[in-house]
C-alpha cells in the first residue's frame, strides 16, 4: 500500500518493542524473531510513529529540521514508511479525534543544526528467526482440558 | 513416545476446573503427590540465589542426580521463606493424571492462563509449570533416564525465566567473568566467543561466573551465578587442557558438547564466583588479530547483541526481558572485544574494565 499524506500511522502491534539510545533505535518483532536498527532521520521518525502521526505533519517538520528540497524529503519519508509497512512494524490507522499533537516527544531526537536530509535506512537482522522457525511453539487457548478440542472428540 | 490412555475415573474437582491451565496445574500437583507418596527417596534441597531462596523437591535420587549437580554449589541449609518451590518427578500412570495432554497440536506448547504457565518442551518431552501467585513450579518427565545432558548442565531454564516475573532476577544469555569487586557480562549470540572467553578466566586473575546463562538484577546492576557448569565447542577442547579433569561426557563428544562441572561436583575444585557488580557489557568478536583489543561501542549495538538472543531463546516474558536489557545497557559502559589468537591474554585485557 502506498502511503498517503493524510494517513495516520502507528506501531503495528504489541509484539513490536523498541528503544532509542545514543541516537539509534533498536526495534524487535517478538513474533517473527526479526530485529532492526535505525539511525539518522529514522530515529525521530520512529519516535513519532510510536505516538502516532500522519505523514503530512511529519513531512512538514522534517522539512523544517533538515536541509533539502521538500519534494525529496517527502519522497524519502514515503519510501521509508512504505518499508516499515512492508516489514509490518507500523500500520495505517484512524486518526484520533482532537488536536493533532506532533513531535512533543520526538523533539529531543531531531538535530539542532539542520543537517542535510539523508534517506533513513532500516537495518534488518534475521539471524534469530531460525530459532523460531525450527522450533516453533504453539499457543493453546485457555479452553483446553477439560474442554477437549472438537477434533479429538470426533476421533473417539 | 506414545501417550498412555486416560484414566477414566479421574476427573478434576469443580474448584480446580475454573480454567484449562489451572485445572492442568492441579493435576500436576496430584501427580507429584502420588509420586512422592510412592517414593522412599524424596529429597528436598535449598539453594540461595542473590537474596532469595529456592526449594527444590526431588521425587527420587535419579531425578536429583540428573538435575541438581549444576546447582549444588548454591546449597543453603535453611528452608525458611523460599521464594520458589520446584517439584520434580518422573513417571506415568497414576503419577501423571494429566495425561493424555489436552491439546491437539504436536510440538512445543504454551498453555497459559491468567495465573498459570504450562510449557511443554517437545525435544526433551517434559513439562514446566509455574504459578506466580503461589510461587510454585512443577517439572515432570516421563523418564528421568532420558533427561538430556544439556538439561543436566543448565536445569530448569524456563522456570528461572518465569521466576523472574516475581523477583528482580532475570535470566540472561550472557557469559560473565570478574572478581567479587566487579565483572563484565559477555553478550552475543551463540558462537560469538562468550563461552571460550569465559573459560579463559578459569585459570587467571579473573574468576568465572557463567559461560551461557546468569541471573542479573538489572535494578541493582549485579550478576549472579546460576549454573556451576560450562560447555565448549568440541573443537575448542584442545585449547583448554586444564579443564580435562572437569569434563563429564568425554565419551559422548562430539555428539554432545563437552560439559564441564566447575562447582566442585564430585570433589573437584569450585571455580565459580557467586556474584559481582557489573562494570561493563562486552561484545566479543572473533578476529584474526594476534592480540585482543577493547574499544567502546554504542549502547544500541550491545542491546542488539543482548536482547534478541535472550528473548528468542527463552520466548516468554519477552517485553520484560527487553525492558530489563534496556535498563542494563543504559547504565553500563559498552565495549567491543576483538579476540586475538592468544587466549591467555584475554583475562588481562578484560581486567582493565573492572
Amino acid at each position: 500500500m502506498k502511503p498517503a499524506n493524510t494517513t495516520y500511522y502507528e506501531i503495528a502491534n504489541a509484539n513490536i518493542s523498541s528503544e532509542i539510545m545514543d541516537g539509534e533505535a533498536i526495534i524487535i518483532n517478538m513474533e517473527t524473531g526479526t530485529y532492526y536498527s535505525l539511525d539518522g532521520a529514522g530515529v525521530p521518525i520512529w519516535a513519532q510513529l510510536q505516538k502516532g502521526v500522519n505523514l503530512e505533519d511529519l513531512s512538514s517538520v522534517l522539512c523544517d529540521k533538515y536541509a533539502g528540497e521538500s519534494p525529496a524529503i517527502e519522497q524519502g519519508l514515503k519510501s521509508f514508511v512504505e518499508e516499515l509497512l512492508q516489514e509490518e512494524l507500523i500500520k495505517a490507522s484512524e486518526q484520533p479525534e482532537g488536536e493533532r499533537k506532533i513531535l512533543t516527544d520526538a523533539e529531543a531526537f531531531f538535530p539542532q543544526d539542520k543537517p542535510p536530509f539523508t534517506q533513513p535506512q532500516l537495518n534488518k537482522y534475521s539471524d534469530m528467526q531460525g530459532l523460531l522457525l525450527i522450533d516453533p511453539i504453539h499457543d493453546v487457548s485457555e479452553g483446553g482440558w477439560p474442554n477437549v478440542p472438537a477434533q479429538a472428540n470426533s476421533k473417539s | 513416545m506414545s501417550r498412555p490412555k486416560p484414566i477414566p475415573s479421574l476427573n478434576p474437582t469443580p474448584e480446580s476446573a475454573q480454567e484449562g491451565p489451572g485445572a492442568f496445574f492441579e493435576l500436576l500437583r496430584q501427580g507429584f503427590h502420588q509420586a512422592t507418596q510412592l517414593s522412599p527417596e524424596v529429597r528436598e534441597e535449598c539453594i540461595q540465589l542473590g537474596a532469595a531462596k529456592v526449594k527444590i523437591i526431588f521425587e527420587n535420587n535419579l531425578m536429583r542426580e540428573k538435575l541438581f549437580p549444576a546447582l549444588e554449589h548454591l546449597t543453603k541449609d535453611s528452608l525458611h521463606s523460599s521464594t520458589l518451590t520446584i517439584h520434580c518427578w518422573e513417571g506415568t500412570d497414576q503419577r501423571a493424571p494429566f495425561l493424555p495432554f489436552p491439546w491437539e497440536q504436536s510440538g512445543n506448547i504454551k498453555f497459559y492462563g491468567s495465573d498459570t504457565f504450562i510449557k511443554y518442551d517437545d525435544e526433551s518431552d517434559c513439562i514446566y509449570a509455574f504459578k506466580p501467585s503461589t510461587a510454585e513450579a512443577f517439572f515432570w518427565v516421563p523418564q528421568a533416564e532420558a533427561i538430556p545432558y544439556f538439561m543436566t548442565g543448565t536445569p530448569f531454564i524456563p522456570l528461572w525465566n518465569f521466576w523472574g516475573s516475581i523477583t528482580p532476577y532475570q535470566i540472561l544469555h550472557a557469559g560473565a567473568v570478574g572478581t567479587p569487586e566487579g565483572g563484565v557480562l559477555l553478550v552475543g549470540r551463540g558462537g560469538s566467543g562468550k563461552s571460550s572467553t569465559s573459560a579463559t578466566a578459569l585459570f587467571s586473575q579473573l574468576q568465572f561466573l557463567s559461560d551461557d546463562y546468569c541471573l542479573v538484577d538489572t535494578d541493582q546492576g549485579v550478576a549472579y551465578n546460576l549454573f556451576g557448569t560450562a560447555k565448549l565447542r568440541p573443537d575448542m577442547l584442545n585449547r583448554f587442557p586444564q579443564l580435562d579433569p572437569y569434563l563429564v561426557n568425554r565419551e559422548r563428544v562430539p555428539e554432545e558438547k563437552p560439559l564441564f562441572f566447575l562447582n566442585g561436583h564430585q570433589g573437584g575444585k569450585n571455580f565459580v564466583l557467586e556474584q559481582f557488580p557489573i562494570k561493563a557489557l562486552v561484545l566479543p568478536k572473533v578476529t584474526d588479530r594476534k592480540q585482543a583489543q577493547l574499544s567502546p561501542i554504542s549502547s544500541g549495538e550491545i542491546l542488539r547483541a543482548l536482547a534478541p538472543s535472550t528473548i528468542f531463546q527463552l520466548r516468554d516474558f519477552e517485553q520484560e526481558i527487553f525492558r530489563r536489557s534496556v535498563q542494563l545497557v543504559q547504565h553500563c559502559p559498552c565495549y567491543l572485544f576483538e579476540l586475538g589468537g592468544e587466549l591467555r591474554s584475554l583475562p588481562a585485557t578484560l581486567k582493565e574494565l573492572i
